[in-house]
């Protein structure tokens, strides 16, 4: 039970640059705890199936976590985006291994993406 | 007389001839489509995949409807209702 999967939803009027920085400060918790992070995925601002905050759309991040059996890790990251205004959902779920292939979230939502280039990258 | 208790026989045997036909009809097997080769994986990632299960008002269909197996019914629904609270599927439609 040590591989983790978690998704969450940014407010809508986020810049990319803000989304990229709350990936950063959330794979910088991973690792002070030894933990890693296997795949992080930027979905694109897609709209909600119901408003939520009043936002009609979100950015969805995936990312993929080893906690190494640290599970301090995943308490951590749930009070983070618990904390974080930024963040309007959140679904942390544990996994039985990480597929390598990019997720059916990231194939589907291709045409919100637009034109930047948010290549899934391993880290 | 006669001629009409005749008509009434040839009815009779046609209406049981209707009957055997009809215990006859063939019924195909249902597979549930996630136990198959190739099947594919119940995620709350796949909206997709998992829009087929959702009615027109976003009600999670019975597998009586779908001939989903009850183990896939069971994981189904759990992923569905992980999409809604990512807001990836909606709660209901009005």
């Amino acid at each position: 039970m040590s591989l983790y999967e978690s998704v969450f939803v940014g407010r809508q009027d986020l810049s990319t640059n803000q989304v990229s920085s709350i990936i950063d400060s959330l794979t910088d918790i991973i690792k002070k705890s030894s933990g890693s992070v296997e795949k992080k995925e930027y979905c694109g601002l897609r709209p909600l199936a119901y408003p939520i905050k009043k936002n009609r759309k979100g950015h969805y991040v995936l990312i993929s976590i080893d906690t190494k059996n640290n599970k301090n890790i995943i308490n951590d990251i749930n009070q983070f985006f618990l904390v974080n205004e930024d963040i309007i959902r959140y679904v942390t779920l544990s996994v039985k291994k990480h597929s390598e292939e990019a997720s059916s979230l990231y194939q589907q939502s291709k045409s919100f993406r637009e034109s930047r280039n948010w290549d899934t990258t391993n880290g | 007389m006669d001629t009409a208790s005749k008509n009434n026989h040839s009815e009779s045997t046609e209406t049981t001839k209707k009957n055997t036909k009809r215990r006859i009809v063939f019924r195909r097997k249902r597979v549930c489509p996630f136990m198959v080769d190739n099947a594919p994986e119940i995620t709350f990632k796949d909206i997709k995949l998992l829009q087929k299960y959702i009615s027109e008002r976003g009600r999670i269909i019975p597998r009586r409807i779908t001939g989903v197996s009850s183990k896939a019914q069971r994981s189904l629904s759990q992923a569905i209702k992980h999409a809604r609270v990512l807001a990836l599927l909606p709660y209901e439609i009005k």
